[in-house]
Order: C-alpha cells, then structure tokens, then sequence
C-alpha cells in the first residue's frame, strides 16, 4: 500500500513533522511525499536517512520535489555518527552574528576572533548550530567562512536554520553546513551532551 | 609553509581600524585574538600571509596604522613560535 503526503505550501518544519507522523502511524509500504523548496527536501530526507529509511528516488518538477520512500524501522533518535577523535561532544549555539551585545561592530569583530580560535584548539566541537543572525556567518562573504570549513571539514557538523535564511532571503548565499530546522536543533539542543549558548 | 607574521597593536581600536585598511588593500590577512605566547592580556592582532616583516612595516608606515610590534612566525615540531622583529 503506498501512502502519500503533500507537504506543499507548508512551513518548516511541518514537512519533517508531517513524515514523522506518517511513519509511526504506519500501515504502508511506500511513501511518496512532495515538497515546493529544496530546505524542505533536505530537511525531509535528512530526517528519513537517520531513522532508518530508505529514498529510492527524488523527482524534481518545476521546483516541487517528490521523494519515493521505502520505510524503515522508525526509531526517535537515530545514533550520531562517531567523527574523529578529537571533537569534544560539545555543541555550539550561535543565535547571532555578533558575540555579546554592547557594540555589533566589536561583537562581529569577536565572532569572527571566535570561529578562528576554534580552529586553533585542540578539541573541536561536535556541532554548530546556527539560528537568526547567527546564519550570516555561514554564507559565501562571511568573514568566518573559512574557519567554519575547516571546522567542517575536522568533523564538526554544522547546522543552519532553514527558517532563518529564508527570512532574510539568503539561502542562495550558503556557503557551509546543511540546512536544518527547528525539529533538528531543538532536538540537538535537548539531546547533545553539551550545549553551550553564543 | 607560507610565511605568516601577526601584528600586534596598543588598543583594540587601532586592531579594528588596521583591520578595516587591511581590508581595503585586499591584502591576505584575518583578525585573531593575539596568541598567548605573545601576551597573556586580552587583544586584537593581524595574522598576515605571504609578506615579508619590511613589507609588513612599510605597509603599516604608509597607511598610518599604529601598530604594537611584528612577530613572525616560526612553525616547529606541533607547535608556533613568535618572533619578535624589531
């Protein structure tokens, strides 16, 4: 029996929450669930690859995404996967693009002191999140770009809210981490060892 | 390794204004905070690439930055070491 969901013209990230609900509901052997934006797909089949499940394939039409879903076991939280031996744990919260409040120009000129540093210590953290203003700095004119790759690219798994760059219509300036949402972060926020607030 | 020096300076301040000319040159640069081997305060400093201590010094004379002093960077056995220019 196939089941199918459209999750159109609705926000993130009722998509993900809308296939979360279906999954546990059960009763099919293949999903089909269509998206109007790419955030949505990624977040949707993000979602699917860590509970288990399986894409067999994604149609594009006309910027409206169809994912063809073989369900698995759904499980609430999938395992993370272990990265190299150096990350801490530790997951970083950064809700804005300036570190502290009293002046924005010092506190972008922090932020930016801030990333490099990470990228100087020995232990890295295990996540980043990024929420409102805090997407800035992941996107393509960002002064702590390259830090946050090499954080990338050591293992640090960054996440930028979907939300957030849709607000201030720069999804297109992306330039590191994966589009995420609220269901993810609040989720990392609960489930991580240990979060730390920027 | 590509040679690498970090600027140091008196104020915050002057750190964020030599940034901003930097910029302005389009040199390759970044802020980082001063490493603590060179001072245990809290700080502002330039990692510079690619020029030479001279070039570094003549930049700094002819755009009017007041800097603290030039370090160069020596890289060792998993470690740097700062180098005071004088």
């Amino acid at each position: 029996m196939k089941k199918v969901i459209d999750a159109r013209g609705l926000d993130c990230p009722k998509p993900v929450l809308e296939t979360k609900k279906a999954l546990e509901k059960g009763g099919f052997t293949k999903l089909e669930i269509t998206v109007d934006n790419k955030a949505a797909r990624d977040n949707v089949s993000s979602f699917l690859e860590k509970t288990g499940n399986k894409i067999d394939k994604i149609n594009e039409v006309k910027g409206e995404f169809t994912l063809y879903v073989t369900p698995g076991n759904v499980s609430e939280t999938a395992p993370e996967p272990q990265n190299t031996a150096d990350v801490t744990g530790k997951t970083i919260f950064i809700a804005s693009n300036c570190l502290g409040s009293g002046s924005d120009d010092l506190g972008a000129k922090l932020m930016k002191a801030f990333t490099f540093t990470l990228t100087e210590l020995d232990n890295l953290p295990q996540r980043i999140l990024f929420m409102n203003a805090g997407v800035y700095l992941c996107l393509q004119d960002s002064d702590s770009l390259p830090n946050l790759k090499i954080l990338a690219e050591r293992g640090t798994d960054i996440l930028v809210c979907g939300t957030c760059l849709n607000f201030f219509g720069v999804a297109d300036q992306l330039a590191i981490g994966k589009v995420s949402n609220m269901y993810d972060i609040a989720g990392h926020l609960l489930s991580d060892t240990q979060v730390i607030k920027i | 390794m590509i040679l690498q020096a970090v600027l140091t300076f008196h104020s915050t301040h002057s750190a964020m204004a030599a940034e901003d000319t930097f910029k302005q040159l389009k040199l390759d640069f970044e802020l980082i905070p001063t490493p603590r081997q060179i001072s245990a305060e809290c700080g502002f400093a330039l990692l510079l690439r690619g020029l030479e201590i001279a070039e570094i010094s003549l930049i700094c004379q002819q755009n009017q930055i007041k800097y603290d002093s030039i370090y160069k960077i020596k890289f060792t056995d998993g470690g740097k070491e700062y180098e005071k220019s004088d």
